[in-house]
């Protein structure tokens, strides 16, 4: 009986990724004083709520089989333009309306060329990421000499209740609400069912197309919010912001039960393997470790994982008999 | 008997797809070359053609195994880390243990097969995302990279370490005309060997070439290692050209490499691809890389219109492929 439940747990993805994280705990307790230090902690949560508000679009988007690596430069342009508004002296609530527009604009013509005309959504989005990384650092010269957010919108990441920041709190909510409207919405389900059998899928009647395209434009609106989040605690845009975070929230996504295959991922999931990925940049920087080495580490990770991934599909495949 | 009616018959398949809007890229290298020279009087002079196709000539040893593997479906996104690397182990060789050039050259090369073996087995072997899993290893080979360089700082490669780059026969680099016979070769070959030729069958229907008796897994593997080989020559090369390892040697490579294979006539879906037209797309992104410098307007906007054109050519493609479908 006892056996039966281990065997479950481990076949469950959240359960390897959760192991993982308590595994970093651990090393980091021993291995680090400063581990449990308040500041420490404070600035994991700040690398933890923006990159799991992306990593939850990226898990709406595996769950359909497809991710989005435009990610990084939507959170750039999202910060870039938020400064370019603030410069201009339009009102934080507006300055974050069209924040978060620079998202749905971006996640939309995401969403148009993979799943309208039907794109590699690999090159599609890389393809993005380039555009969006010229227009933002074509907006940088003239934001450059911006020397803080508005009052109000700092308060967005540095505010704390609870001792939680603002954005930890959103994080929890979102943690909340997305999971319901994965497990009974029938939208949240549909992803499912695109993800598991397309064809399956059309047959009953959904739109496919569709539904990919609004994970797209989703996707796009949470890297905005990141963004908010994250330049509303740094004070001002910054030229590095989202560098790196599409390879970030994918490694996360997919160590959290997500697979390449589509059909399969939780938001539970997402958000631990986001906690792994900042636990291990967060080990590296507290071990005093070059950035460098940090790299190849990602590096193979993703390899590992994905051959991971590769391994249990094809396990599956035999399973029912189809190789 | 059958697999040669097969052969004959998908070879006549893929002449037609040749034909098919196979001419673009020249109409457009030959339009791009006439308005940039007529309109900028410092375009059309030796210097600057012979440094455009300098440029192009240390990329094409790059876009040679990528060729290969786009032909066959597949994309390798660590071109431009592999690129690096080449010149990061010859700082390492050169600099550090002060060994001769060629050896140190050659090394690289071996290295970096043995990795791209590595990762064309794990790709073929668990039938993986060959651009995720090549995407991990550009990460991990540019990481690599980063912190060979930073501990080198900015040292040069010894003098006869880098002399042999400017070496010229007549009046053109030796890389160029190396260049030149190379795509030439493999053309021939691609269109007459018959090695070269399963790539397009693999490219076209893989089950299919299997049950003909293609070792598919097994060409496939070769051809992720030759990309990472003849990458890091490529990077080799372009190192002891700006005398000393950089980390924006062959970065965002990648992007150059499918937009040009791409605008080449190569189809990302497999089946489609040509080494002299690729070539072609390498020459056609340069000048107007070149262009877009001489007109002044500034890189980041450059860097917008080479990922529209990326697009924009992935958009072409898929209507190509969809209307032989």
């Amino acid at each position: 009986m006892q056996q039966g439940i281990i065997k479950k747990l481990i076949k469950k993805n959240e359960a390897i990724a959760a192991l993982l994280c308590i595994f970093l705990v651990i090393v980091l307790t021993i291995k680090s004083d400063i581990f449990w230090d308040g500041r420490n902690l404070h600035s994991l949560q700040v690398s933890i709520a923006p990159t799991a508000m992306i990593a939850f679009g990226m898990m709406f988007l595996l769950i359909c089989g497809y991710f989005d690596m435009s990610v990084g430069s939507t959170m750039l342009l999202s910060a870039i333009v938020a400064g370019k508004l603030t410069m201009m002296g339009v009102p934080v609530p507006a300055v974050i309306l069209v924040t978060l527009c620079v998202g749905l604009v971006m996640g939309c013509i995401n969403g148009y060329l993979v799943s309208i005309l039907g794109i590699n959504a690999l090159i599609a989005t890389l393809g993005m990421q380039y555009v969006g990384y010229g227009a933002a650092m074509l907006l940088w010269n003239e934001v450059r000499t911006l020397q803080a957010f508005d009052d109000a919108y700092i308060m967005l990441g540095d505010g704390e209740f609870g001792g939680l920041y603002v954005m930890t709190w959103v994080l929890i909510a979102m943690i909340i609400i997305f999971s319901l409207f994965l497990r009974f919405t029938s939208k949240g389900k549909s992803l499912y069912y695109v993800g598991g059998n397309k064809e399956a899928a059309k047959l009953i009647g959904l739109n496919d197309k569709r539904i990919l395209f609004l994970a797209y434009a989703a996707t796009g609106v949470l890297a905005s919010l990141a963004a908010v989040f994250r330049s509303a605690y740094v004070h001002k845009p910054t030229q590095y912001m989202g560098d790196g975070i599409h390879m970030t929230c994918f490694i996360a996504c997919v160590v959290g039960g997500g697979s390449f295959a589509g059909g399969k991922g939780s938001v539970v999931g997402a958000v631990l393997g986001v906690i792994f990925m900042s636990l291990l940049t967060n080990m590296f920087n507290l071990l005093e470790m070059s950035p460098e080495l940090q790299n190849i580490v990602v590096g193979i990770i993703l390899v590992l994982v994905i051959t991971m991934d590769g391994y249990m599909n094809i396990k599956k495949l035999r399973e029912q008999g189809k190789i | 008997m059958s697999t040669a009616a097969t052969g004959r018959k998908l070879n006549e398949q893929e002449k037609k797809k040749f034909d098919f809007g196979g001419w673009t890229i020249i109409y457009l290298t030959v339009a791009l070359f006439i308005f940039l020279s007529l309109t900028r009087s410092t375009f059309c002079n030796f210097n600057n053609i012979h440094s455009i196709l300098f440029d192009v000539s240390v990329n094409f040893f790059a876009i040679i195994g990528f060729t290969f593997l786009i032909i066959m479906g597949e994309l390798d996104m660590s071109v431009g880390s592999m690129f690096g690397f080449g010149g990061t182990i010859m700082g390492i060789f050169c600099i550090t243990y002060k060994m001769p050039v060629l050896p140190a050259i050659i090394l690289a090369m071996v290295i970096a097969a043995v990795i791209g073996a590595v990762a064309g087995f794990l790709i073929t072997k668990f039938r993986l995302n060959s651009m995720m899993v090549t995407i991990g290893v550009m990460l991990a080979v540019k990481g690599f990279n980063w912190m060979m360089i930073t501990k080198m700082s900015g040292r040069q490669l010894p003098r006869d370490s880098r002399k042999f780059i400017m070496e010229k026969i007549g009046d053109f680099s030796w890389v160029i005309l190396l260049m030149i016979v190379i795509a030439v070769i493999l053309e021939i070959l691609l269109n007459k060997s018959r090695f070269f030729k399963q790539m397009y069958y693999i490219g076209h229907n893989l089950e299919t070439t299997i049950l003909y008796g293609i070792k598919a897994n097994k060409v496939k593997i070769i051809c992720f290692s030759l990309s990472a080989a003849l990458s890091t020559f490529g990077g080799a090369l372009m190192t002891a050209r700006v005398k000393a390892p950089n980390v924006t040697v062959g970065s965002d490579l990648e992007v150059t490499m499918i937009t040009a294979a791409v605008i080449g006539g190569a189809s990302i879906f497999g089946g489609r691809g040509s080494m002299v037209k690729s070539l072609l797309g390498l020459l056609f992104i340069y000048m107007l890389k070149n262009g877009m410098t001489a007109y002044r307007i500034d890189s980041y906007i450059q860097q917008i219109i080479l990922g529209l054109i990326l697009i924009f050519a992935i958009i072409v493609d898929i209507r190509i492929s969809s209307r032989k479908a």
